[in-house]
């Protein structure tokens, strides 16, 4: 317990330091609690989430860094390996690939890295990932750009 | 023997009013009968029972994690591998680390004066030898790089 929130404190400290640097990722604590916190990222370019924000709740465990956060999108995206209706989110390094070097600021990046690179053969969004296995790649990219506009951008007044 | 020494194996003497030389239990139709220095004797002999046990079972279990480190090398150690392991590889905290990080707490590696131990696993990588024990009890594997550190 102390040993999770000495270190989350650390990390804290270090995210507002390290505000600049990237700029795709906006890491915020919740004010009273320092084992919630909540990030926006943005959708990488050249794929169909791109120009969209993307809100992410985690919560994170007692026993953090031995035991991953647990990360779930808040903002509806369409991606193979997120569920459609929970958020919840398939990645190895947030299951049994977990390893105390990563940090949340780093579990953003590599959350990222799986919006450009979506694995179909380990789906959580059925439709998405056979779109994608069956070499739909325009249906996958028209969907989840819709989805992209209706949940993750601005809207148009 | 004395009446007062005789117990019964049942507990039956609970009575104050009896009387008998021999205290005995009926269980169903049999009369056991039992002296104090027998009812002892079977508790040892009990007792000695439960120890082998106990000790099989420890072997079992042994055996068993034996086999599945076998199947699963980067599975969870035990308390004391991890403890053996370290303690080859552990030295005190110089001073000298030009502000490198122990991963798992993000507190500098090398902090003088605050006696913490630090260990170089098998790849190089460093870490307090509290912080990465934690996490050898989960996963034998080096944080950074996923190296095997506990050898099979």
């Amino acid at each position: 317990m102390q040993a999770s929130r000495a270190r989350l404190f650390k990390e804290y400290k270090e995210v507002q330091r390290e505000k600049v640097a990237d700029p795709d990722i906006q890491l915020v604590c919740d004010d009273s609690n320092i084992f919630k916190w909540t990030a926006l990222i943005k959708g990488p370019s050249e794929t169909p989430y791109d120009g969209g924000v993307f809100q992410l709740a985690f919560s994170v465990p007692e026993q953090y860094p031995l035991q991953p956060p647990q990360v779930r999108f808040l903002t509806k995206i369409f991606h193979p390996n997120v569920h459609f209706k929970t958020g919840e989110i398939c990645l190895d390094i947030l299951k049994n690939a977990w390893s105390p070097a990563w940090t949340l600021q780093s579990v953003c990046r590599a959350i990222i890295a799986l919006m450009a690179h979506p694995e179909p053969d380990s789906p959580l969004n059925c439709d998405s990932g056979n779109l994608l296995r069956s070499g739909d790649i325009r249906g996958y990219q028209s969907m989840a750009r819709m989805y992209t506009r209706l949940a993750a951008m601005p809207k148009k007044g | 023997m004395s009446s007062d020494q005789e117990i019964s194996a049942y507990g039956a003497s609970s009575s104050p009013d009896d009387t008998s030389n021999n205290t005995s239990a009926i269980l169903g139709r049999a009369y056991v009968t039992l002296t104090h220095e027998d009812f002892v004797d079977r508790l040892h002999q009990l007792d000695q029972r439960a120890e082998e046990m106990r000790s099989s079972i420890r072997r079992v279990n042994e055996m068993l994690t034996a086999v599945a480190r076998l199947w699963n090398p980067h599975g969870r150690l035990c308390d004391a591998t991890v403890s053996s392991y370290l303690e080859t590889r552990s030295r005190p905290s110089c001073g000298d680390g030009e502000g490198a990080l122990c991963v798992v707490c993000h507190d500098e590696l090398h902090c003088p004066g605050d006696g913490m131990m630090i260990a170089t696993l098998g790849c190089g990588h460093e870490y307090h030898v509290p912080c990465i024990k934690q996490w050898l009890l989960r996963k034998n594997a080096c944080p950074l790089c996923r190296t095997l550190t506990v050898p099979l």
